[in-house]
Formats: structure tokens, C-alpha cells, sequence
């Protein structure tokens, strides 16, 4: 009894060591260590004040070797809609996980009407985005900072990030997944790599197949998932929410032997239209909005041009009904 | 998992609870199952490759123990002996007969038909088959018996706080420890915990502080100075040191909470006065280990079979560090590493007389002091890379001088000198002021000072670090 007693004892005066270095931690340290390891820091600190927060992926600030402009989507829209404060929190490699977190590390209290416009790329529900073994580590550690937790536990969640082991997991997973994955084309059941040796040396197909190959199942349920809780966070916190279905392009897959990729896609997209609208919130789905000429290349996969993503933001602008300049 | 993360260390402390809350005859269970449970957590194969080897121990050494004729009994650890060393090759060198097929393809002109078995080496592995061999010898020996309880074995081979780099524990010391009755004492908490947060504090900040400064003097290519590669490569060796000491404490202060004393791995390395002097201060239990169950018989076998003459002993010194140096893996990197550490040895033997006339005065244990830390420190960068030629062109490009980015400039290097000074002063207070003895230390100190450093240490290892933990280098091995 006596042992247990000196060890209650240590542990009390370990509990208030932890409670000071948690006090000194958040005064001297923590600021400089959001400037250094978060660098979405500044950019939440400027949603927490903005009437509209876009949360997106690489479809609004990529910008390439072929990029025409720099200016994403929602610099466009700050544009178009400057009587507003509008914010963006984007990076190319944001997934679901990522904007869940960084809603979470907004002050619900701070700012009352807010619109959350949410980025559905189609692409987030790819077996590599799914199981994304480069991006999602670093921003899963850069967003540990800005958790809904004590400073000093987020810190120690910092430092005792394994980003490296989990890389190699996730690589070994998606090299499985993508051996196992069957998909019905045309009424038969193939696999991907089946697929993917049909479609050598078609560029088009390939790459199709690399980003947009999955029947939206069971495989895809966890990203879903991470959606209706994004949805449910916002709800919670009274404020709105508006799904924005980014475009494929769907210009790119318009030659014959294409057709069935097409018609792919279409099905997929409609599932995924039925799953938001149940989920009553607002779907802008500017997912057929734009023609080739509007992306940066003639695969499925392409990024914006500056053009696109000018036309992506005043589509936005019009649906949320704001006057246009 | 890594040994100094906090799925680890929460993993040990609910075990620490299970352990003191279950009655003393079923505490080796706790540790069985949590040795196990914690192998097929990280993976089901590790747990798989870690119960064969266990009952192919276990039953063995009842077989040897179960002969009564010498001979009987030499055949049966010789017949174990070769199913472990089959079992090890097997697993850990199974590339070899794969690049022994891609030489003669290549000469031949013909594809390899022996392929590549790619297995993922199981977590412990040379470590808990070196302790069960060592058991093997023990039985034959009769140092004590067989062991009949298979839990108590497990426990022995598994015990989860080292099993991820060691340190190796010997039959004679930690079977009767399982089998002494365990009570919960403050001591061994207290002591336990200096241990493990000393450790974890050389793991995560110092290795990562070096980590960050080296980083670059490694990447093929990078344009980093002579100079600056140069102490890249001495503080390699610091990194690996305080990684490996660090990961050695925490399973020495783990050890001390479940009521056990495990073997000290390190005693000052960076002050031997010679190389054999080294190995008696680094990776002791290896070290000790290499010379009880193969440099003894190996030498006793030449001396009476072929020539007891002073090169036998030569030989037999060459061949246990060559076999040490393999023990790491299947790349000749460690095999030339091997060479290294065992040729030097064995002259270190022959001129045993003359040293000995030097190291007596001061000028002298300089010189021996510097010339160890040369030869270690050159050494060691085969660990680095991934291949000899590498390590050659590593060389080659750190000793360029005519190259003008070896200039003393370091206009492609920033001297990151705060962290330079800060390992500085840890290498002086562990070396000098620690002595491999943090508990010592700490019990000298009042509760006001011992609190303050802890307070210091905690700081430091949650928000002292620029990167994430890397996981353990002789965790590879």
C-alpha cells in the first residue's frame, strides 16, 4: 500500500509538472511552432473571420508546367464576390480526413453565418487517394497542431508522428488493393490490372483507369463516411454547408472507344449526386460545366485552366446568389 | 512500432498493470502473452516465425537434456544447432543463394533461376534466435537444465521489451530471474522510469538533433563540403550510439518495472583505449555473446586440433567478428565491416606487448583513444549505405579536396551550431558525468534538482524535436 501511496504521489506532481509545461508550451513555444509546422496556420486564422470558407484540393490551386495562371478557383471567387469575406483553406493533396480536421480546429463560436463550400472531386475516391501514401501523412502531421486538444498533447502528437512507417503501410496496402479490385464494365466483372493491360499505350484509358476505375462501394464507404461527418459537424455548428462537385473531363473521353469509360463515370456520378441529396445540403454540380478547352490536357484526369476555374467560380458566385460584377 | 513512441510505452504500462494485478504465479503468463500479443499486433508473421522458433527451442533442448552420453548429446546440439542456423539463413539471408545465382547468370549469360524471396525479416529475430542458441549451448553444457515450463520460455526468448534490438539475455541469468517471485517495489518503479524517459530522451531528441544535421551529407548527389561530411560521419556514429543506447535503456528501465535486472549493453564506448577495449564497452551483450559461444570453442577447437600457436587465436578472433559482422544481414557492407573490426582484433592481439608498452603513458592512450574512435567511425559508415560502392564513392567524395565545395567556406552548408554545441554537451554528460548510469547519478541528486531534470527531459522529447521518430537502425539487424 505503502509502494502505490509514493507512486500516487509522483504521479500528482508529474500531473502538475505537465499542467505548468502545457502553460509555458502555449505562451512562448506554440505560436512559433504553428508558423513552423502548420503552414495552413495563417489560413485558418483567416476562415475563423470569413463569412464563406472553400475548403478544396489540387482541382483549385493546381497549377503545373502547363498552368496558364496561378489564380485558383477561389481567388476567383474572392474576386467576384468581394463584398464578402471569403477564405480558402486548400492544398493540393486536402482529402476528406483533412477538411473534417481543419473544421474542427475552427472556433464554433467565432463568426455565426458561415457557408462552408465543400470540394467532391470525384477522384477522392480512388483506391490511391483512399489509400494516399504521400500526402495525406504530412498534412495528417502538419494538422496535429491545430487539434481540438491541449497545445502540449498536440505537440507530442506532433513528434511522435510516424509518417514514414505508416507511407510504407499504406504503399503495401494499395499495391494489394490494386492487384484485388474488380469493377463490372459493360456487364462483365474485370479487374483493374486486367483493365489496365487492355488500356496500354492508351494514355486516355490509363489514366481513367489510374484515377476513376471503382464501382462507389464498399471500399469507398469510409470517405463517405468522413464526408457525412463533415456535413454533420457543420450542421451542428449552424452553419451552412454547400457541396461542390468539381468536373471530370468528360470532353476527353468522347471518342468511341471511350464510350464505356464515359458511361463509367455517369453512373458513378450519379450515385454520388443521390448519396448528397439524401444528405440534404446543397449540391452545386458543376461536374459536366466545363468543355475541353477549359482543361489542361485531354485526359480524364486534367487539371483547370485559369478560364476553367474563372467559369467554376462564377457558376459558385451565381449559385449562392450574390450580385456578380 | 517504435520502442520510444507512446503505442509502445502505453502498451508496457498496461502490462505493468496486468502484471502486478494478477497473482505472482501467473505473472510470467502476463509477459508470455503480452510478448506474443505484441509480435502479432505489429504483424501475424513475426508472431508465427516467433512460436516456431520458440518450440523448435524448447523441444530441442528437452532432447539434448534427455541424453546422458557425451556423444549423444553433442549430436543432439548439433542437429539443433544446424535447424537454427538453417532457420536463420533461411529467413534472414534467404537473398544470398539469390545473389550467388545472379553471379554465375551473369558469367553464364543465362536468367537466375534461384529467385528472390523478398521475406520481411520478423521483429527480433537474430536477436531471440541468438538467445535460444546460446540456451542450446547451455543445456548441452549443463549449466542448468532444460527448461520444462513452455511459458516460462516464452517469457525468456520474448520478454517484449527486448525484443526489438536486445539487449541478449543468457539462460543462466534470466530463467532463474522468471522463476523468483516478483514483488511490486518502489525502487524498481522509480528507477524503471529514469531509465526509460534517459532513454527516450537520447532516442527521439539527440539521435533526431543529428538526424537533421547529417541528413544532407547522405543524399547521392547533394553538394555538401569535405569537411561538413566529414563530421557527418563522426556524428553517424554519435547518432547510432545514442539511438541504440537510448532504445537499450528504455528496455533496461521496462525491464526494472516488471522486477528484472537486464544486461547493460554500454559502458563508455567513446573512452576504450583500443578496439578490443570497444567491444568490451559497446553492444556488450553481443560482444560477449560472440566470444563465449564462438570465439571459445572456435580457438579451444584450433589450439587442440590443428595448432595451439598464437595465429589460431588470430584466426578465431577474425572468424567470430567476421560471423558478427554477417549477423546484421546479407550485404557486403557488413561483411567488410566484419573484416574491419576482426582484423584489427587480431593484431591488436599479436601486439599486445608493445601496446601495452605505450598505452602507458598519456601521450600513448591519446593516440589509442583517437585511433579507436578513426577506425569505428570508418567503419561504421557501412551501416549507412546500402551498398559497398556507395560507401567507397561516400569516401571518395568526402576526402576530395580538390572538389571546390570542400572548401572551408561551407557556403552549401549551414553550420546548425546550436544543436552542435547542445550535443555537445550531452556527449561530455553522458560520457563523463553519466557514465552509462543515469540512476546513480539521479539517486545523488535532492528531489528538487531530480525534478527539475525530469521536467527538462519531458520538454525536450515533446517539443524539442524538428521531425518524427525514425525508427530504430539495429532494430534492422
Amino acid at each position: 500500500m505503502r509502494v502505490l501511496q509514493r507512486i500516487s504521489l509522483k504521479l500528482i506532481v508529474l500531473l502538475g509538472v505537465l499542467f505548468l509545461m502545457n502553460w509555458a508550451y502555449s505562451e512562448w513555444q506554440y505560436p512559433e511552432d504553428l508558423e513552423k509546422y502548420t503552414p495552413m496556420h495563417s489560413e485558418l486564422e483567416s476562415a475563423q473571420l470569413a463569412d464563406k470558407i472553400y475548403l478544396g484540393d489540387c482541382s483549385d490551386v493546381y497549377c503545373g508546367s502547363a498552368c496558364d495562371s496561378d489564380t485558383s478557383v477561389s481567388a476567383f471567387l474572392k474576386i467576384l464576390m468581394n463584398d464578402q469575406k471569403i477564405a480558402a483553406l486548400s492544398a493540393n493533396g486536402y482529402q476528406p480526413s483533412s477538411y473534417l480536421t481543419l473544421i474542427k480546429a475552427l472556433d464554433s463560436k467565432v463568426g455565426e453565418d458561415k457557408t462552408i463550400i465543400l470540394t467532391l472531386n470525384h477522384r477522392a475516391f480512388a483506391d490511391h487517394i483512399l489509400l494516399d501514401w504521400y500526402y495525406k501523412p504530412i498534412i495528417e502531421q502538419q494538422l496535429s497542431l491545430v487539434q481540438t486538444r491541449i497545445p502540449l498533447l498536440n505537440r507530442a502528437m506532433l513528434t511522435f508522428y510516424d509518417p514514414s512507417s505508416k507511407r510504407e503501410s499504406l504503399t503495401l496496402a494499395k499495391t494489394e488493393q490494386w492487384k484485388n479490385t474488380s469493377i463490372e464494365i459493360n456487364g462483365k466483372t474485370k479487374t483493374i490490372a486486367m483493365l489496365m493491360e487492355k488500356a496500354a499505350g492508351d494514355s486516355v484509358a490509363t489514366s481513367y483507369l489510374e484515377d476513376f476505375a471503382f464501382v462507389m462501394g464498399e471500399a469507398q464507404r469510409e470517405q463517405l463516411a468522413l464526408f457525412n461527418d463533415i456535413i454533420h459537424e457543420v450542421k451542428s455548428r449552424g452553419w451552412k454547408m454547400v457541396i461542390h462537385y468539381v468536373p471530370i473531363n468528360l470532353d476527353g473521353l468522347s471518342h468511341e472507344k471511350h464510350s464505356w469509360l464515359k458511361d463509367h463515370a455517369l453512373e458513378q456520378r450519379q450515385i454520388l449526386l443521390q448519396h448528397f441529396k439524401a444528405m440534404d445540403v446543397q449540391v452545386l454540380d458543376h461536374s459536366t460545366l466545363l468543355s475541353q478547352d477549359d482543361f489542361l490536357g485531354i485526359k480524364s484526369n486534367s487539371h483547370y485552366t485559369a478560364n476553367g476555374k474563372r467559369k467554376l467560380a462564377l457558376g459558385l458566385s451565381t449559385a449562392l446568389k450574390v450580385p456578380v460584377e | 512500432m517504435n520502442p520510444a513512441g507512446p503505442y509502445f510505452i502505453g502498451f508496457l504500462l498496461a502490462v505493468v498493470l496486468a502484471y502486478y494485478l494478477v497473482p505472482n504465479r501467473f505473472r510470467n503468463h502476463v509477459i508470455s502473452m503480452a510478448s506474443v500479443g505484441l509480435l502479432a499486433w505489429i504483424d501475424l508473421w513475426f508472431a508465427g516465425a516467433f512460436l516456431v522458433v520458440t518450440l523448435m527451442n524448447f523441444s530441442a533442448a528437452i532432447w539434448i537434456d534427455s541424453k546422458h552420453q557425451l556423444k549423444q548429446r553433442h549430436q543432439a546440439l548439433l542437429l539443433s544447432l544446424l535447424g537454427n542456423i538453417a532457420l536463420l539463413v533461411a529467413i534472414k539471408h534467404s537473398n544470398i543463394f539469390h545473389r550467388i545465382g545472379d553471379l554465375f547468370s551473369n558469367w553464364l549469360g543465362s536468367p537466375n533461376p534461384i529467385p528472390a524471396l523478398n521475406w520481411i525479416l520478423p521483429l527480433g529475430f537474430s536477436y531471440y534466435m541468438f538467445q535460444a542458441l546460446g540456451y542450446q549451448f547451455e543445456v548441452y553444457r549443463k549449466s542448468h537444465p532444460a527448461e520444462k515450463s513452455l511459458i516460462n520460455f516464452i517469457a525468456f526468448l520474448g520478454f517484449f521489451p527486448k525484443i526489438f534490438a536486445g539487449p541478449l539475455e543468457r539462460s543462466t541469468g534470466f530463467l532463474p530471474a522468471l522463476k523468483t517471485p516478483r514483488v511490486l517495489e518502489y525502487d524498481n518503479f522509480s528507477h524503471g522510469f529514469r531509465l526509460i524517459l534517459w532513454g527516450v530522451f537520447k532516442f527521439i531528441v539527440i539521435s533526431n538533433w543529428i538526424g537533421s544535421i547529417i541528413e544532407t551529407s547522405y543524399i547521392p548527389d547533394s553538394e555538401t563540403s569535405g569537411l561538413y561530411m566529414m563530421l557527418s560521419m563522426v556524428l553517424y556514429t554519435l547518432q547510432v550510439y545514442t539511438e541504440f543506447s537510448g532504445y537499450t535503456d528504455i528496455a533496461l528501465g521496462s525491464g526494472r518495472l516488471f522486477g528484472f535486472q537486464l544486461t547493460q549493453n554500454f559502458r563508455q564506448p567513446f573512452l576504450a583505449k583500443s578496439l578490443s577495449d570497444f567491444w568490451r564497452r559497446w553492444h556488450i551483450s553481443l560482444s560477449t555473446w560472440v566470444m563465449d559461444y564462438i570465439y571459445t570453442p572456435l580457438s579451444l577447437w584450433i589450439s587442440l586440433r590443428i595448432s595451439p600457436r598464437k595465429w589460431g587465436i588470430m584466426a578465431s578472433i577474425f572468424i567470430s567478428f567476421l560471423l558478427l559482422g554477417i549477423w546484421h544481414g546479407s550485404s557486403w557492407n557488413f561483411v567488410i565491416f566484419g573484416m574491419i573490426q576482426g582484423s584489427i582484433l587480431a593484431i591488436e592481439i599479436i601486439s599486445l606487448r608493445s601496446r601495452k608498452k605505450h598505452l602507458s603513458n598519456p601521450l600513448g592512450r591519446i593516440a589509442g583513444h583517437i585511433s579507436t574512435m578513426a577506425i569505428f567511425v570508418v567503419s561504421a559508415q557501412f551501416f549507412k549505405t546500402n551498398n559497398y560502392h556507395e560507401t567507397l564513392n561516400w569516401f571518395r567524395k568526402a576526402l576530395d579536396f580538390s572538389n571546390s565545395n570542400s572548401s572551408l567556406t561551407f557556403e552549401y552548408n549551414q553550420w546548425p551550431t546550436y544543436h552542435l554545441i547542445a550535443i555537445l554537451i550531452f556527449f561530455v554528460f553522458d560520457q563523463f558525468v553519466v557514465r552509462n548510469n543515469i540512476e546513480k547519478w539521479l539517486d545523488k541528486r535532492n528531489a528538487v534538482l531530480r525534478w527539475l531534470f525530469y521536467s527538462l527531459l519531458i520538454y525536450a522529447i515533446i517539443a524539442g524535436t524538428e521531425s518524427s521518430v525514425q525508427p530504430l537502425i539495429y532494430q534492422g539487424f
